[in-house]
Order: C-alpha cells, then sequence, then structure tokens
C-alpha cells in the first residue's frame, strides 16, 4: 500500500480538503478525510500528465478531484499500476523528452537545423511549387501598380534615339518568341533611376537610358533583359510574395503572443531572409541567361562585361549601405558568368 | 472578515525552455498536427504555476477539440480562397465574410477558454451575448473607425480641388479636419478599449460569482490621455533636439536606424504605461459578487500593483534577448513576464472561500458538443 496527501476538490464549492489517498496492490483506492472514505479503482480515475513541477490532478469517477504536489510518491504509485495500464500514452512519452536534458540538446540542435532547412530550402521550394501550380493571371494582378509606377514621377520619356530602341526590341523579341512562354512581354524605354532594369511578373520589362548607354554593344543590354525575363518566366515575383507571407507565418507562429512585440523581434530576420531570398533568385535569373546562350551556342562575356560595370556605376552613385550589402554577390555572379564562358 | 492572499507564480525558464523547445520540435515534425497538444500544454504549464491560497489553476482543453477546429479553420479558409481563384468576383465577398464572422469566433473563443479553465475544481465561464459581441467588435470596432477616416477623407479631398490661390486658408482648414479625424480616433481608441475590457471582465464567472467591473470610463480617458501627450512630447523633444542637423539627415541612412530604435523604444514605454494603468486599474475595480444571495454580496476583490519602469525594463529586455537569441530566449522572457504580473497581484476575500459554489445549470458539459467548442480564438486582453 502506498500513501499520498492529496488536496480534495468536490466540484460543488471551492472548498479544498486536505485527504490522504491510499493506494492498494490490487488497484483498489481509498480517499480518507476527517470520517469520511471514499472508494474507487485506480483504473476508473484519471490522472493528468505530468508536466514540469506542476501539481498532477487525478479526476475521480463522481467528478471530483484530487490535486497531488507529492509528485515521487506518485510516480511509484503510476509504476506499480502499470502492468494495469493499456498504455503509457502519448504524453507520457513527451514528458520524458522534456525531463532529459540530453535529449533537449538534440532537440535543440533539431528544431535549429529544421529551422534553417524550412526557411533555407523547404519555404523556397515549396513556394516555387505552388507559384508554378497557380494561373498566370495573378502574375497580371500583382503587376496593376505596374502602369501607375512607369507613368510616374520617377521616369521621364527615354531620351534614347528610335533606331537604337527599335534594334535593341528587335532582337528581345526574337528571343522572346523562342522562349515559348505564357506571359505576354513588353519592353518600355524610360529615362531615371541611373542604370538599372526591371521586370514587373506580367512580363513588363523597364529599361533605363542610362543602362543602354552605359553597354558597348546591344547584346550586353539583351543579356540584362533575358536576366529580366528569366525573372518572368520563374514566376520570381509571386515566389517572393508567397515566400515572405509563409516566414511571416512562421514566425508569428513560434513567437506566439508577443504580439505588438513581434513585428520589433521579427523585423531584422526578416531583413536577412528577404535579402537572401532575393539573392538566391537572381542567381536563378543569371542561370536562366546562361542556360539560354548554351543553347544558342553563344558567349555569357557580353553578360558578365555588362553586371561588372553596372556594379562600378553603382559605386560611384549609391549609398555606403547598398555598397557593402550588394557588392560581394555581384562579384560571386560575375565570377560564375566568368566560369562557363567558352 | 477579510484575508488577503497573494498569487504566485511558480514557473522557471529552464523547466518551461524544456516544455517549450520538445512542442516545438513535435509541431514542426508532425506538420502542424501536435500544435494542439502544444497549446494545451503550455498553457497548462502557466495555470499550474499559477498559486493562490495554496492551490493552482487548471486546463482541462482537450487537444484533439482544438485540432478539429484547427482543420476546420483551415479547411474553410482554403476552400474560400480555392473558390474565389476561380471566380473572382466571389473575391469581394471573402475578406468582408471573414469580419464578419470574427467577432462570433472571438465569443465562441473565450468561451471555449473559460469553459476549461477551473481553480479547486469549479469552472470559470463566459456568457457573453452574440448581438452585444457584434456591437462590440463589428460596430465599435471596425465600422466606427471605418466611418471616422472614410468622413476625414471625404472632408480633406474637397480642399484639393478648390482653386489654389487660397493657400492659408486651405492650410488651416487641413490642419483642422486632420486634427479632428485624430482627435475621433482617439476618443474611439479610448472607447473600444474601455469597452473592451468591460465586455470581458462583466461577462466572466467564477462558479456561482459574476465579476463586475467597476473601472470608469473618465479614468480609461485620463490615463490615455497622459500616455499619448506625454508620447508626442517626448517625440517634440527628441525631434526639436535632432533637428539641428536637418530632417533630411535625420531621415538618411545613418541616422534612420537611430530614428527607428528611439521611436521604438517610446512607443514601447507608451505600451507598458497604458498597459500598466489599465491592468491595475481593471483589476482593482472589479469585484467578484454573488448574484443569488439579496442583496448580492462581495465575495472577492483583487489588489494588484504594477508598475510601469518595472514591466518596461521586462518589456525592453525581453525584446533584446529575443531577437539576440533568434527566439531561444523566448521561454525564459515568457516565464519572467508572467512572474512580474502574477506575483504583484492579491487576491482580497471578504467572506469564506469554501462559501463558493458552482453554479450547476454552467457545469462542463451542458454547452458540449457545440459547434464552439471546436474553436479557440485568442484576443489580445
Amino acid at each position: 500500500m502506498i500513501k499520498i496527501p492529496a488536496n480534495y476538490f468536490d466540484g460543488h464549492s471551492a472548498l479544498a480538503i486536505k485527504a490522504e489517498l491510499r493506494l492498494q496492490e490490487n488497484g483498489e483506492c481509498q480517499l480518507l478525510w476527517d470520517d469520511v472514505q471514499y472508494n474507487f479503482v485506480w483504473t476508473e480515475a484519471e490522472l493528468s500528465p505530468a508536466l514540469g513541477k506542476t501539481a498532477r490532478i487525478l479526476r475521480l469517477p463522481n467528478g471530483a478531484k484530487c490535486e497531488i504536489s507529492d509528485l515521487m510518491v506518485l510516480a511509484r504509485m503510476e509504476a506499480q499500476q502499470q502492468a494495469k495500464q493499456k498504455s503509457r500514452g502519448l504524453l507520457y512519452w513527451v514528458n520524458q523528452m522534456e525531463s532529459r536534458w540530453h535529449f533537449i540538446v538534440i532537440t535543440v540542435v533539431l528544431v535549429i537545423g529544421l529551422a534553417f532547412g524550412m526557411v533555407g530550402y523547404g519555404l523556397p521550394a515549396l513556394s516555387k511549387s505552388v507559384a508554378l501550380a497557380l494561373p498566370i493571371s495573378i502574375d497580371q494582378r500583382l503587376s496593376e501598380g505596374a502602369a501607375g509606377l512607369i507613368e510616374g514621377e520617377l521616369f521621364k520619356p527615354s531620351e534614347l534615339p528610335l533606331e537604337r530602341q527599335q534594334a535593341i526590341a528587335t532582337e528581345f523579341i526574337r528571343i522572346i518568341n523562342q522562349l515559348n512562354d505564357e506571359h505576354s512581354f513588353s519592353l518600355i524605354f524610360r529615362k531615371g533611376l541611373a542604370a538599372n532594369a526591371f521586370a514587373f511578373p506580367s512580363g513588363i520589362i523597364l529599361v533605363t537610358d542610362d543602362l543602354v548607354n552605359l553597354a558597348q554593344t546591344d547584346a550586353e543590354v539583351v543579356g540584362v533583359l533575358l536576366h529580366e525575363a528569366g525573372h518572368v518566366v520563374n514566376r520570381h515575383g509571386l515566389r517572393l510574395l508567397l515566400q515572405s507571407s509563409a516566414v511571416t507565418l512562421l514566425v508569428t507562429a513560434i513567437t506566439g503572443d508577443f504580439s505588438a512585440s513581434t513585428g520589433f523581434i521579427a523585423a531584422l530576420p526578416m531583413l536577412l531572409l528577404k535579402k537572401g531570398y532575393s539573392r538566391d533568385l537572381e542567381r536563378e535569373a543569371d542561370d536562366f541567361v546562361l542556360e539560354y546562350m548554351k543553347a544558342q551556342g553563344l558567349s555569357t562575356q557580353p553578360f558578365a562585361d555588362m553586371l561588372q560595370r553596372i556594379s562600378q556605376n553603382h559605386e560611384h552613385t549609391d549609398s555606403i549601405w547598398q555598397y557593402t550589402s550588394s557588392h560581394p554577390a555581384t562579384d560571386e555572379r560575375i565570377s560564375r558568368l566568368r566560369q562557363v564562358v567558352p | 472578515m477579510n484575508t488577503r492572499q497573494a498569487f504566485q507564480f511558480r514557473g522557471e525558464a529552464a523547466e518551461y525552455f524544456r516544455i517549450w523547445i520538445v512542442n516545438l520540435f513535435l509541431t514542426i515534425i508532425s506538420l502542424g498536427v501536435y500544435s494542439a497538444w502544444a497549446k494545451v500544454r503550455n498553457k497548462q504549464y502557466f495555470y499550474g504555476n499559477t498559486m493562490v491560497a495554496g492551490n493552482a489553476f487548471e486546463y482541462s482543453a482537450d487537444p484533439i477539440i482544438i485540432l478539429k477546429g484547427r482543420l476546420l479553420v483551415v479547411a474553410v479558409l482554403s476552400s474560400f480562397s480555392l473558390v474565389a481563384s476561380y471566380y473572382p468576383l466571389l473575391d469581394l465577398f471573402y475578406s468582408p465574410l471573414i469580419l464578419l464572422i470574427l467577432p462570433w469566433l472571438v465569443l465562441r473563443g473565450l468561451m471555449f477558454n473559460a469553459r476549461y479553465s477551473s481553480y479547486r475544481n469549479l469552472y470559470f465561464a463566459f456568457v457573453g451575448r452574440v448581438r452585444s459581441t457584434y456591437m462590440l467588435i463589428l460596430v465599435l470596432g471596425m465600422l466606427t473607425p471605418l466611418l471616422i477616416l472614410v468622413g476625414g477623407y471625404f472632408l480633406v479631398i474637397p480642399l484639393f480641388e478648390d482653386s489654389l490661390s487660397e493657400g492659408v486658408m486651405q492650410m488651416i482648414w487641413l490642419l483642422l479636419a486632420l486634427g479632428g479625424v485624430a482627435f475621433l480616433l482617439f476618443v474611439w481608441w479610448v472607447l473600444f478599449n474601455y469597452y473592451l475590457q468591460r465586455y470581458y471582465v462583466n461577462h466572466s464567472h467564477y462558479g456561482r460569482l459574476s465579476f463586475a467591473m467597476m473601472a470608469s470610463l473618465k479614468q480609461f480617458f485620463v490615463f490615455f490621455s497622459i500616455g499619448i501627450l506625454g508620447f508626442l512630447i517626448a517625440l517634440m523633444l527628441f525631434l526639436s533636439f535632432n533637428f539641428s542637423s536637418g530632417i533630411n539627415k535625420l531621415i538618411a541612412d545613418s541616422m534612420l536606424a537611430y530614428t527607428i530604435t528611439t521611436v521604438s523604444i517610446m512607443l514601447l514605454y507608451l505600451r507598458a504605461y497604458l498597459k500598466v494603468r489599465v491592468f491595475n486599474q481593471v483589476w482593482n475595480m472589479t469585484r467578484l459578487m454573488d448574484q443569488v444571495d439579496q442583496p448580492p454580496t462581495q465575495l472577492m476583490s483583487f489588489h494588484v500593483e504594477l508598475k510601469v519602469n518595472a514591466l518596461f525594463f521586462v518589456y525592453l529586455t525581453n525584446i533584446i534577448a529575443s531577437a539576440l537569441s533568434l527566439g531561444l530566449l523566448i521561454p525564459w522572457a515568457k516565464v519572467r513576464l508572467a512572474r512580474y504580473q502574477i506575483n504583484r497581484m492579491t487576491l482580497l476575500l471578504h467572506g469564506d472561500l469554501d462559501r463558493i459554489i458552482a453554479d450547476e445549470k454552467m457545469k462542463v458539459g451542458s454547452f458540449g458538443g457545440e459547434m464552439g467548442d471546436l474553436l479557440d480564438i485568442n484576443i489580445g486582453l
């Protein structure tokens, strides 16, 4: 027989009664207080799972409850009656994991590994397959603001000679027709925002006068345009959107009820992640150029030269912040392109 | 006969860390299925470590029910968005529909949470009416600020369509309109906070006792006015001290991080201030009444003494530690926040605790099987 002190609550009032629980070898239990005795069988009562050092609750068949704080003796009772129980239950094993430091160390390592794997590979792969399964019409909707941006105050009409525009456009259209992609591409020349090119998810590609002027040949401009087309074909706009909303969801799920301060905590890692994601997508768009050039038996040299020139150009104009963050990536991109030059 | 019983939180960071990390791990590898068990275990840890008069609170929700609720919500939401992606017109109704069912979900969530919370085997209950929930959350919470903003928009827009010759008058009108909108939004903010707290407290029951909030709206206006004025003055001081270098420099790269950090810290202090004032006021002015007695007798009240600077310090160090540890110190942060809040609460008994009895018609099970049982949603209170 094992004896243990218990707080008895009858469920009808908030009265706490100091009682003693006695468990016989055969599973019969007696709960004793004052001159009252309540009998029941161990297997008919329900014991709450162990959780840290919190008191455990024994739910009795009559709806009353016992709060038991002596966890050591209670564990002995459980062990004694274990043969009669059907199974230990999931939460028994959860508690075993929680109670052992070597399990915890392994769990921490696994969680960190899984988090990195999920954020680094899982989510990008998932958002890629989701994006590719969604209809092209979504890309159109993502680009609804494009017209306003292009016609807005950021840009002025292009001052490039019409012949140059036409020569580049003709070459661009020729390549696009070979791609056999569902997006409806269009090319727009504008003045402003230094040497730059942008792609909107719907297939609108905008190139600035400065970029065209920076190029020594049209082949160099076409390389950049193809890179932008790579963003469109591979649905990068949609993927970036899916990825960042998934990360937001994940961070919120983990940080939970931090609510107002979550924004503050999440801002920094989110910014870093976004930077990492867009770097990966740049690489993918470069690969798109590489594959096209390879299939056509063309050199990637002009595109690599152009990237080099753009990055040097930006060094002169841009602030220190952008310089430090994008510079190594650009170097890496150029050397990747140079390696495959035939 | 009056007795005082201090609340006590017994949780420990190292112990909770182990529970938290195992929860996280099992949730990830089960692709979210375990999250229902994780939620229950998490809540049980905080309830089970909150003690008063020698006994702990208990949370006894069944994870299977929570899991079913979560699956239902996921199924409904994803089928909605699937249908909407094929019939774009339905997309228009999608978000309003979610907003329309939100108050109902909030009510169900509060009922669910209370029904599975108990102390000394007596259960809490939340008895809110659907109508008053919709009045509070949909009408006051969502439609009123929308109305103020839309009204303000239509008040300001005509100013820009007039001839530009009356530049000074136009500026004055614009400032008046913006000031008016800001003032109305402030009044709305205070009203919503007050009625949300009152809704929550006044519909709560413990056994046969009902909670009653005596805090006045006037007090809320005083706290919120002091808070927002203090914040605005601090902001002005900060801007004027740095204004010598020019506003352009202030939003330039190097200064941007400094500006954002300073303003965030000011906002955090405002948050701590409002939390402390509201929390103290609400709890100190809450009574537990036995409505069955005639006249109703007051059985319990609370004495709470949170301090603004202390809570702000806990908030600030929690955020810094959580961010720098990439989230690994979140359990430590949660435990110390709970410890600070709970350890500064005292229960005042104006009678015998043992005299409190269950409300037989509100016992668990009488609501059982309802659809509402499936949902658990928390609102930030």
